[in-house]
């Protein structure tokens, strides 16, 4: 069993796009917990976050679900009035349901770019624009590295004893002294990056592409798993199936036996990954146990 | 904190104490024109008090069904005759039930056949020959109802209102009044003999009747200012004369007649109030049929205020004559709750802000930062801003919320017709009509808004509105919304045909005016 972070770019590709497009069109609570779970899943065994990240999620799905029935008045069961506006359990419901969808694409997301490094990025763009794929790994690689040089820019300047002052204005000028440092770096790296580049020869002939990444059979396999899956769900989409009404009133969870299959289909393609790699850290921990340990040299002592 | 600090904040809150105190000192006035207004306005507001949530509809549909046939007739006839609207279906349904029941005397005939003259169903078949297999059956009341149902056009091959006018003063007693056996007569017999006569005074044999049945009751007016039936003074008999005297165009509070000892009819009936309606002796518990006829005779002396018709001559006016303090009469409620949680919550805002704010001055003198301080005491100031400056309401309080104006009426339609072709099944009413033209009452200075608000309110549906005053824009009704068919969909209005060029919120209505809102899908009115 491999783990689902090793498997091929595309792979990984055609996963996340089937998840998400499920994950932000199926206007339906099943669908979206399924996928918030998947998600989470997801999201810790990739790393997890601070109890921070989670405590802002959580304050975001709250703030979107009260907020909605103030915004919008539709539905027939009234809560109470507000000026004069119904305020309703329609609208309320479907403020948590739609919150609900963006927490699980905000987690599916942060997976996504944890797993998708630039050089996965390259090898499945690269198939179709080997230049297109450098000039977008090149650009997304632009924000985290001028956030670090940003950093150190404030700190050399705090070095130099250019404490942020207290006084709104000093500290305006001090932010604009490290802005207008980090745009003379940027344009300064431009030139010396395209010097260069084409030094290394860039632009003198067609631009071949090379990836570490091989298309296996297990990858075949899931990529055939996917495309059942997904389209299993998208069919379910497109016919409506998975369709419920929240105006004026919410109309029951469609349960009909195509739907419960629609959402079974959307059930394995959000927790396969975390079967890959909890199967995989089982895999790996038994065969290592299986492994008789060698003889270790003894550790010499330091003189 | 300093001393001085405390003494500065204990100040602040003894002004803000005194502020709330002035502010709850305002209370409701309830100013009643008269006092027969104010005797409808009383046992109307028992009545509704009995419906529930749902007010004078539930009641119909409730009390007054239950009691359809076995004496909610009157109550009927009383509602319709003081221009109250409610829904009367379920009381007619429950009526025609209980009339397949069980066989009714003359009497009870003659009272079902008043209620539905009030309701307009004058085309029941239950009217046909009635008068003449009731009139007369059953001594002097069948006279008595039987005139009353002439008078209201019931119709009749064997008498005519005049000559039955006839008979019933061919009843009459030598001491000048009607009884039901006997030749002493009954104050509450001759009351109501009087009631079904009043309306052929032209007639001189008539009048003349009329004349000594009024001295009569002028002699048999006790001491205190009532009357009495069977050897006790009561309610009934005392109501029974000023509904009388009403149709007669007497005022009892200004006729001398009528006053005994400075105490006149509405002083006698006062000492039968008594918790939820009126007793039938004094110093008694509230009794239905009681209630009732003291609710007959406060409507019909309004009506007799008002310049109406007798009570028993059905003409039911179109607005509400009961005082309009009375009518909303959850609003004044609706003022104190709000104006309590608005200070609750005022309360606890300001007692997280003061100490907040306070802090983060003490800090900005020592040159230490206080922007999270600050920034928490300003957003606890601005809910209490928010606070205020939004009205909560509970559903019921708003649904019942609906204002009977005096000034005149207008008619108000709300149609979807124009996109029906284009809408999913189910989804739109079939004939276009989410309301179909109804009158609605309204007071000086009211917009199309507020008769909207009303229709909204009457008929418990769904709205959403922004802005507010002159500028309020109405986005939704019943769960259609602008833009909901194409970019340009949504709601305009129409008075009398046009499209006016102002806003809903700032065109004042007159009256006979007809307002049609209507759902466009391009913003213009639709080729009529």
């Amino acid at each position: 069993m491999r783990r689902f972070c090793d498997h091929h770019p595309l792979v990984q590709f055609c996963y996340f796009a089937a998840v998400l497009l499920t994950a932000m069109f199926a206007y339906n609570p099943v669908v979206f917990a399924i996928s918030l779970l998947g998600a989470v899943g997801l999201w810790l065994l990739t790393g997890g976050g601070s109890l921070r990240v989670g405590g802002g999620l959580l304050l975001l799905f709250i703030v979107i679900t009260a907020v909605n029935p103030l915004l919008s008045h539709n539905g027939s069961t009234v809560l109470f009035f507000m000026n004069e506006n119904p305020v309703t359990l329609e609208s309320l419901l479907y403020g948590a349901n739609g919150a609900l969808s963006l927490l699980g694409v905000l987690l599916w997301c942060i997976s996504f770019s944890r797993l998708f490094t630039s050089e996965r990025i390259y090898a499945v763009l690269g198939v179709t624009s080997p230049k297109l794929a450098l000039i977008f790994s090149m650009a997304l690689r632009f924000f985290p590295h001028y956030r670090q040089t940003a950093k150190r820019i404030r700190m050399a300047q705090r070095g130099m004893l250019c404490v942020p002052q207290q006084s709104l204005m000093q500290r305006i000028r001090f932010e604009g002294r490290a802005f207008s440092a980090l745009t003379s770096y940027a344009l300064e790296n431009g030139i010396t990056t395209a010097d260069s580049m084409e030094a290394r020869g860039y632009g003198c002939c067609r631009r071949s592409v090379y990836t570490l990444f091989r298309y296996r059979a297990c990858d075949a396999v899931l990529t055939g798993l996917i495309l059942l899956c997904g389209g299993g769900t998208a069919a379910c989409l497109i016919t409506g199936v998975f369709q419920m009404t929240f105006f004026p009133t919410v109309q029951k969870i469609p349960l009909t036996p195509l739907s419960l299959l629609g959402y079974a289909a959307f059930a394995v393609l959000c927790f396969f990954p975390m079967i890959l790699e909890i199967g995989a850290y089982v895999q790996w921990n038994i065969s290592k146990s299986s492994i008789s340990p060698l003889p270790m040299p003894e550790k010499k002592r330091l003189p | 904190m300093t001393e001085r600090t405390g003494k500065i904040c204990a100040r602040l809150c003894a002004v803000l104490l005194g502020c709330m105190i002035c502010l709850g000192g305002t209370g409701n006035a309830f100013a009643a024109d008269s006092r027969a207004s104010a005797v409808a306005a009383e046992i109307f507001a028992v009545y509704e008090g009995r419906g529930g949530e749902a007010g004078i509809n539930g009641f119909a549909n409730g009390p007054l069904s239950d009691a359809a046939g076995e004496g909610a007739e009157f109550t009927v006839l009383a509602l319709r005759q003081c221009g109250v609207s409610f829904d009367a279906s379920a009381y007619l349904d429950a009526l025609h039930a209980a009339l397949a029941g069980r066989d009714r005397n003359p009497v009870e005939q003659q009272r079902v056949a008043l209620a539905l003259c009030a309701l307009g169903e004058h085309t029941d078949p239950f009217l046909t020959g009635l008068v003449d297999r009731t009139f007369g059956e059953m001594g002097v009341m069948s006279v008595i109802f039987g005139l009353h149902c002439l008078g209201n056009g019931c119709p009749s091959e064997q008498y005519t209102a005049l000559s039955a006018a006839g008979v019933l003063c061919g009843l009459q007693n030598e001491d000048g009044g009607f009884s039901l056996s006997g030749t002493v007569s009954d104050p509450d017999v001759s009351a109501m003999a009087l009631q079904a006569l009043a309306p052929y005074q032209a007639d001189t044999a008539v009048d003349a009747c009329i004349k000594q049945v009024l001295v009569f009751l002028q002699n048999a007016q006790c001491e205190l200012g009532g009357y009495s039936s069977y050897g006790a003074e009561n309610a009934e008999s005392a109501a029974q004369v000023l509904v009388a005297l009403a149709a007669l165009g007497i005022d009892p509070q200004t006729d001398g007649r009528f006053i005994k000892n400075g105490r006149c009819l509405y002083d006698a009936l006062a000492d039968f109030a008594c918790d939820g309606g009126y007793a039938h002796l004094a110093g008694g518990d509230a009794q239905e049929g009681t209630t009732r006829q003291v609710f007959l005779a406060a409507v019909a002396a309004l009506r007799a205020e008002k310049g109406l018709s007798p009570l028993f001559v059905i003409d039911p006016p179109q607005l509400s004559l009961l005082p309009a303090s009375a009518v909303p009469h959850a609003d004044t409620e609706t003022q104190t709750e709000s104006f309590d949680y608005r200070v609750i919550a005022t309360c606890v805002l300001l007692t997280i802000a003061t100490p907040l704010l306070l802090f983060a001055v003490l800090r900005r003198l020592k040159k230490r930062r206080a922007l999270p301080l600050t920034i928490v005491g300003v957003a606890c100031l601005a809910a209490i801003a928010f606070v205020w400056l939004t009205r909560f309401e509970s559903a019921e309080q708003f649904y019942g919320g609906a204002q009977d104006g005096r000034d005149g009426t207008v008619t108000l339609s709300i149609s979807c017709a124009s996109i029906l072709d284009r809408a999913e099944a189910g989804v739109l009413p079939q004939d276009g009509w989410i309301l179909k033209p109804e009158t609605y009452s309204f007071s000086d200075g009211d917009t199309v808004y507020t008769v909207l608000s009303n229709a909204v309110r009457r008929h418990r549906l769904q709205w959403e509105t922004s802005g507010s005053g002159a500028l309020v824009y109405v986005r939704a009704i019943d769960g259609l919304y602008e833009g909901d068919y194409g970019e340009l969909s949504g709601w305009i209005f129409s008075v009398n045909g046009a499209m006016p060029a102002y806003g809903c919120g700032s065109l004042t209505v007159s009256d006979g005016d007809t307002v049609e809102w209507i759902f466009s899908p391009s913003l213009t009115l639709p080729p009529s």
